[in-house]
């Protein structure tokens, strides 16, 4: 009730509400990159170069294996009288043919996922009381890796070798093989990583983190979707802001090319998609790659106090005028 | 056109004090927050404006003197009038908002009241007839 309430309430009050943003951003071998705007699947090549590979598409995610086939799913709602979802899962051959790799289906898709480590093993959380996370190995045989009763866990992410991401709450977690049976421990590696924010901005929410992907030193990068920036976990668990947004865009998601750029996936406030490139260089000195940032909050409120001037002498000149008419009445 | 501009007056320096608390207690502060800070402030102090305010007004200018007004004109209007804005404040707390947003609002009408009285009472002050 308190979601609906705050979401429909924001809905009229600025036209912003961000559905729900998707983290599909991913790079083939030669460095392509691919994204998700939750309609169509962009390309933007070597030279720079954009185009649509995939349209008509709903998808939150994306993945591209060692082939360079790109794999994502199509999400739709079959409309209030039936009150069910559908989905299949579509494949872009490196060839450019388009298959459906899952077909159409009713209710939303299980036991599949498009985070993948490079031995095609898929990962995926079960949200209960109880959540767990599960993966499925390429011969299709379904694990258990871990279960309890943790807040609210958000997107995973995961690495080549099959280290596993995620945030719980404002805590991010590393889950991987502990190395001596088949069993799998999670390390806490950063514990207060959310920033402060309004419950209108959270919208009932109580964690701020979103994508989550790592470069080649195994840092950890997390997009902050409310504070609209970028912290990287470094070795020690302390979160450092490496990037923010302006005030119209927030990162959902990133990913790095292969040479060392980082790009980000970020969604306007009117729901627009973009993929945008920070250079390696903007990262190294730790710049703020956002040279076009506005702050709302303190125009807004240097536009309050001029306002309050404003009113304040507009009041006394009219003050002055009826105290002058009543002296003139009183001589 | 005074009471507009009083109103107007009030309910901006009560959006200032939320803003300018809001550096403080905020990482963030978007334009969601701001425009969801201002529309529920100044729909509310509307209501509390028309229906509370100018009640009020009209039964403690005969009440207190014109040399004290200055005092109890904030005070009132602060503390009194913005009673059952207060109490639906922290009633909805949990439901519309949290306790950081609750505390917002309730420094935002303390002020407006406070900015209210205090124009009351200098209106009243240069309206006065000369002796």
């Amino acid at each position: 009730m308190r979601n609906l309430l705050i979401s429909n309430f924001l809905f009229l009050v600025s036209f912003t509400v961000t559905a729900h943003p998707g983290i599909g951003i991913v790079k083939d071998s030669k460095g392509n990159i691919y994204y998700t705007d939750l309609a169509k699947v962009w390309k933007i090549s070597l030279d720079g170069s954009k185009a649509v590979v995939v349209s008509g598409v709903h998808t939150h995610e994306l993945y591209i294996d060692e082939h360079d086939n790109l794999y994502g799913e199509h999400l739709w709602y079959n409309g209030e009288s039936k009150d069910t979802w559908g989905h299949y899962v579509w494949c872009l051959k490196n060839t450019g043919e388009l298959v459906k790799e899952i077909k159409p289906t009713e209710s939303f898709l299980s036991n599949y996922s498009f985070i993948r480590d490079s031995s095609g093993n898929m990962y995926w959380v079960e949200r209960f009381t109880t959540s767990r996370i599960m993966k499925k190995t390429k011969s299709g045989e379904i694990i258990k890796l871990t279960e309890g009763k943790f807040g609210f866990i958000g997107w995973l992410a995961c690495t080549k070798n099959g280290l596993l991401y995620f945030t719980e709450n404002n805590k991010l977690h590393r889950l991987s093989a502990d190395g001596k049976s088949d069993g799998y421990r999670i390390e806490t590696l950063a514990n207060n990583i959310g920033s402060k924010s309004t419950d209108f901005s959270l919208m009932g929410r109580n964690y701020d983190s979103y994508g989550i992907w790592t470069d080649t030193a195994d840092n950890v990068y997390l997009a902050m979707i409310d504070s609209k920036k970028v912290i990287r976990i470094g070795a020690h668990g302390n979160p450092q802001t490496i990037l923010t947004s302006n005030s119209m865009w927030t990162v959902c998601s990133g990913i790095f090319d292969n040479n060392g750029n980082m790009w980000v996936l970020e969604n306007s406030v009117s729901n627009e998609v973009r993929a945008r490139k920070i250079t390696k260089e903007y990262l190294a000195g730790n710049k703020n790659a956002g040279s076009f940032t506005t702050n709302p909050h303190l125009l807004t409120t240097l536009f309050t106090i001029a306002g309050i001037i404003l009113l304040f002498f507009g009041a006394k000149m009219i003050l002055n005028k009826k105290r002058q008419k009543l002296l003139q009445l009183a001589i | 056109m005074l009471y507009v501009l009083s109103f107007l007056l009030s309910w901006l320096s009560g959006m200032l004090v939320i803003l300018i608390t809001a550096f403080f207690s905020y990482d963030q502060f978007s334009m969601i927050d701001i425009a969801s800070f201002a529309l529920l402030t100044f729909a509310g102090y509307l209501f509390v404006f028309l229906l509370i305010y100018l009640v009020a007004l009209r039964i403690i200018n005969k009440k207190i003197m014109s040399s004290k007004q200055f005092i109890y004109f904030p005070i009132i209007f602060s503390l009194v009038t913005n009673l059952p804005v207060y109490f639906l404040i922290w009633k909805t707390i949990g439901d519309l908002y949290g306790s950081s947003e609750a505390i917002l609002f309730t420094l935002g009408f303390l002020t407006s009241g406070f900015v209210f009285g205090l124009f009351c009472a200098w209106k009243n002050k240069m309206t006065a007839k000369p002796i």
